[in-house]
């Protein structure tokens, strides 16, 4: 077990020179192996990735998890502005989330309440290439499995098979013109779909008009939760340390944050094994309703457990509940 | 009635291959019960999603003017051809529910992994094994969990809340930002 010390940056922040630098020589050493390296898995993920950052397109695709298939619409803009997007279900329940450079805000009727987050000033060029390819070698097996179409458009299939019983199995469906994403079907350990998205329809238009990019829904009377700005960093140390964790995982950051519908400040540290990412948040004060145990929510586990009367630490993460739980019950009160 | 036989008696009510007993039945429970209602919306919904001839603005009172049509409708009344006139034009939707039918029995035997023994489950059976035929053997052991959306309201909006963070910090992958957002708006209340 280890202590880490506490700061209100990242952790790939504070080492962003050389993660650009080793990025950078990644990316050239992905281009060098020219069009062999396009054509692989990792070189469709990078196209997934710099599509989603770069393309303008609208489309309607089904969803389906736990035995329930919805349908839902969505508006993605890439221009000078930036990426907007608008997100919406057609069926069940009416939810809305909308996207833009600064914040996201997700509408939500059920609970009549709205949350809204700042967003992610993210690295761009981390977005062109997986966190890190070695990482991600070490935990899954990626290869290109065959092709196909989806809706109505050539697609390339991507297999992402886990080695252990940490992490989920991916199959991708990628539009071989754009790179975008239009199918994606995400296995547990039995092999059995746990979740799936499939693109039914899709348009590439030149631009998005604002109009469709703006909220629709009412919320009179909703409950806004909106993340709250940080007190200035302590530069204590930690309270916490970690157990070990599930192979493959490291820890690439540790922030204080303000998370909506919390009053306090909630530690956040973010484990990744280069593709699935771990998220645990340690909130100390008046808790309210605890949550213990496991929830799960499609492919998105949850565990909770409380470390004392007044700390809640919850595990939230696209991966199976034993990396939740693993990762959750390693947490400790430093000595 | 199972909730699998009354899902199949919304297929064949909505492709007009109910028997006229059942029928009558089945539109004395719709005009009484909002979620059947609500259900066979979502199916038109799918279904028109699945053949991609949603319309670009959506009537969002589409399950109301079904079930306004419908508290009109005498049930014992209703044919077959009726229930068609009656709900396709309401939904905007031309539509074939076995098509949605089947995509919802395709997916769910994948989900079920059971494969079933109708033409759609045959299909996901076939479909399983071809897509996992590389995938790597795995202890099936896992832990007790509760399904999100039956969660103490309270604790779902922390937990929501964590989640919006979590797609927003966890973005830099390629997977996680928009999934995320898809498994919020997909989440539906608890069924019962």
């Amino acid at each position: 077990m280890f202590a880490w010390p506490v700061s209100s940056k990242p952790v790939n922040k504070r080492h962003r020179t050389i993660h650009i630098g080793l990025l950078l020589g990644l990316l050239g050493g992905l281009l060098q192996a020219s069009a062999a390296a396009s054509e692989s898995a990792v070189g469709w993920l990078q196209k997934v990735a710099e599509a989603a950052r770069t393309l303008t397109y609208e489309g309607v695709f089904v969803y389906q998890h736990q035995g329930a298939l919805e349908a839902m619409r969505i508006y993605h803009r890439a221009d000078d502005s930036g990426v907007h997007e608008r997100l919406f279900s057609l069926t069940g329940t009416a939810r809305e989330i909308v996207r833009d450079n600064q914040k996201v805000m997700c509408i939500l009727p059920d609970s009549r309440s709205v949350l809204v987050d700042r967003r992610s000033a993210n690295n761009p060029i981390s977005q062109l290439v997986p966190r890190n390819v070695d990482l991600l070698a070490a935990s899954y097996k990626l290869e290109v499995v065959g092709e196909g179409r989806v809706a109505d458009r050539p697609v390339i299939k991507i297999g992402i098979d886990p080695k252990d019983h940490y992490r989920f199995g991916y199959r991708l469906w990628i539009d071989r013109q754009s790179g975008l994403l239009l199918q994606a079907d995400v296995f547990d350990g039995n092999g059995t779909a746990i979740e799936q998205l499939m693109f039914t329809e899709l348009r590439v238009p030149t631009s998005i008009p604002d109009d469709m990019l703006k909220p629709q829904m009412p919320t009179d009377g909703y409950t806004w939760y909106r993340e709250q700005p940080l007190p200035a960093p302590t530069g204590a140390a930690s309270k916490w340390k970690l157990g070990d964790l599930p192979p493959g995982f490291e820890l690439v950051a540790h922030e204080l944050r303000r998370v909506p519908g919390r009053d306090g400040v909630v530690e956040h540290l973010l484990f990744s094994d280069g593709l699935a990412n771990v998220s645990v948040y340690i909130e100390k004060g008046e808790l309210g309703q605890a949550f213990r145990g496991h929830s799960a929510m499609g492919a998105v586990r949850a565990y909770g457990r409380l470390l004392d009367d007044h700390t809640q630490i919850t595990v939230v993460g696209e991966v199976p509940a034993v990396t939740v739980e693993r990762i959750g019950e390693g947490i400790a009160a430093a000595d | 009635m199972s909730n699998e036989a009354f899902e199949t008696q919304l297929s064949a009510l909505v492709d007009g291959e109910l028997e006229r007993d059942e029928l009558a039945f089945l539109l004395r429970r719709l005009s009484h019960d909002q979620k059947a209602v609500d259900q066979l919306a979502s199916y038109f919904m799918i279904s028109d999603a699945l053949r991609r001839q949603l319309p670009e603005v959506m009537d969002t009172r589409l399950v109301e003017r079904v079930r306004e049509a419908l508290e009109h409708e005498p049930p014992l009344q209703a044919e077959p051809a009726l229930a068609r006139r009656l709900l396709r034009p309401l939904a905007g939707l031309g539509v074939a529910a076995s098509v949605a039918m089947v995509a919802i029995t395709y997916w769910s035997g994948l989900e079920r992994g059971d494969g079933g023994q109708s033409a759609a489950g045959f299909a996901a059976t076939t479909l399983q094994q071809q897509t996992l035929q590389t995938g790597p053997v795995l202890p099936a052991a896992a832990p007790q969990k509760q399904q999100w959306e039956r969660l103490d309201p309270a604790v779902q909006v922390r937990l929501q809340g964590y989640l919006v963070n979590h797609s927003e910090h966890a973005a830099g992958s390629q997977l996680g930002g928009m999934l995320n957002y898809v498994r919020m708006a997909g989440q539906q209340q608890a069924r019962e």
